[in-house]
């Protein structure tokens, strides 16, 4: 029973990775249409907002 | 008929009409966890100078709110001089030759909204904005300017941070 216990808790390192949190991808919404962003769409949206100040409210 | 207040079944003078300011020209309701909208066909050559809000959304964490002329991502400047709730002095942000109207609007779990006028987008000229900052912890008076001499039919909003959900994006134009 112990051992079988062991065996449910031991993950293996590519069980361990499908456990963590994947990220969400983001939604881009062309008047009406919402869908998934493209990788390309994406990392052009993270070029778009990387040269955004901070400001008191987002820390 | 007494202007500005219409009463059911009176007729629509022309005097009356054109003297109408402000006309809504485009509504886009915003929809579930977006992280950029984009709205099309809003700047024609009908007005010269708009209007901008959205409002009735909320983001899904602290969010920020940048503006993109059609598909321009450059030589945009703005400057944001703002007070903290509380503090006794102003300080202040801007950006120079920057991707987008950064900090336009910004958003919390109960809320989200971008209210600014747009100034010449639908003319070769530069696009000048202004309007006003409101978050979580401060305000601010919000401007900028697009020094780029293009037209432009629409713009996107860019969320920064998260995404937003909800609310409706309404676009006015003032009458020339």
């Amino acid at each position: 029973m112990v051992l079988l216990l062991a065996e449910l808790f031991a993950f293996t390192d590519t069980e361990s990775k499908t456990m963590t949190e994947e990220k969400k991808p983001l939604m881009i919404q062309i008047d009406d249409l919402v869908r998934e962003m493209t990788p390309e769409e994406e990392a052009a949206h993270e070029a778009l907002i990387a040269d955004s100040p901070t400001l008191p409210s987002a820390e | 008929m007494t202007y500005p207040v219409f009463a059911s079944g009176d007729v629509l003078n022309a005097s009356d009409m054109n003297g109408v300011g402000l006309w809504l020209v485009k509504s886009q309701t915003v929809g579930t966890g977006v992280g950029s909208v984009a709205v099309t066909d809003a700047f024609t050559a009908d007005y010269d100078s708009y209007k901008v809000i959205y409002d009735g959304g909320v983001g899904s964490t602290f969010i920020t709110i940048a503006m993109q002329l059609g598909a321009s991502t450059a030589s945009y400047n703005m400057s944001l001089p703002y007070v903290t709730y509380g503090a006794a002095a102003a300080a202040g942000t801007s950006v120079l030759n920057a991707t987008s109207f950064a900090l336009m609007g910004a958003g919390d779990t109960s809320y989200a909204g971008v209210d600014v006028d747009v100034l010449s987008p639908n003319l070769a000229r530069f696009t000048r904005v202004q309007g006003a900052y409101i978050a979580n912890n401060e305000s601010g008076s919000y401007s900028g300017i697009h020094k780029v001499a293009t037209a432009y039919t629409g713009f996107t909003l860019i969320i920064s941070g998260g995404s937003v959900t909800g609310g409706t994006i309404r676009v006015y134009g003032y009458r020339k």
